[in-house]
């Protein structure tokens, strides 16, 4: 049909399940994956870890990198 | 930590600790790094054909926050990626004692191999470096066998100055066995 006007995005997305509540549940899977993937690292780190310096240094460096990353994707689901 | 697990005897030497060679690391790490940078590489695509997408009935501004959250997942998993190999990396471990040798292999997540060779049961230990990087940066695999009622081997790549750990290891074994009065025939049926 010539006249329709194209299908948008959202309107594809939405047709499954609303676009906000399909970020939110994306941001729980993710939030939910990066909490166990840190204690596994955390555990291993502790565990095995042989010089107490890059022990720290890497946890230090997970974490900074990675925090602000799942907050940012909380924001932006939060405010969508 | 581990050093407080792994128990030496109380006269024990380390003698060597090895790692694998940081060109192992720089080159996984790369991938990441290339991972990394797709999202960026997408978004400027993403601004310089802008136009093109508005033939498509597509506004990529309408989708900001969908693709900043896709954007933070992307990276987000990346560094995930990345901080495993890192894992992987650093927890695998030589220790040469003037006793042993103890390789740990971190292989994945909760799955992890300590082995133990007892010098005095060691028989050939060969290393191998094959490879223009490898021949240049000075890294290769090392290769060893051990005697016994089950015959073990160990084999491990990417080891930094191979030929170095070689000697390291092969005048352990000589003072070691000069120090229990074994000679080299005595090995195979010790």
């Amino acid at each position: 049909m010539p006249n329709q006007p194209a299908p948008q995005l959202a309107d594809t997305l939405g047709s499954f399940m609303p676009l906000p509540d399909v970020m939110l549940l994306l941001f729980l899977i993710t939030t939910f994956v990066y909490i166990i993937f840190s204690v596994i690292l955390y555990y291993h780190w502790q565990q095995y870890g042989t010089n107490v310096r890059a022990t720290w240094l890497t946890l230090l460096t997970y974490f900074v990198t990675t925090i602000p990353l799942v907050f940012i994707m909380g924001v932006l689901t939060l405010t969508f | 930590m581990l050093f407080e697990k792994i128990q030496l005897d109380p006269d024990e030497r380390v003698l060597a600790m090895v790692r694998k060679h940081w060109f192992v690391i720089v080159a996984e790490l790369f991938g990441v790094f290339v991972l990394v940078l797709l999202p960026f590489v997408g978004l400027l695509a993403l601004a310089v054909f802008q136009g093109s997408f508005a033939a498509l009935n597509f506004d990529p501004l309408q989708y900001a926050n969908l693709i900043g959250f896709g954007v933070a997942a992307w990276l987000l998993f990346s560094l995930l990626g990345g901080f495993t190999i890192w894992t992987h990396y650093f927890l695998d471990l030589w220790v040469v004692t003037d006793r042993r040798i103890i390789l740990v292999d971190q292989v994945h997540f909760f799955s992890r191999n300590v082995s133990v060779f007892r010098l005095e049961r060691m028989q050939d230990i060969e290393f191998k470096i094959k490879g223009i990087i490898p021949t240049l940066l000075n890294f290769g695999t090392l290769k060893a066998q051990t005697a016994g009622a089950h015959e073990s081997n160990f084999n491990s790549t990417g080891l930094p100055d191979p030929r170095g750990l070689q000697a390291i290891i092969q005048q352990a074994m000589d003072d070691r066995m000069r120090e229990l009065h074994i000679t080299p025939d005595q090995v195979s049926g010790y």
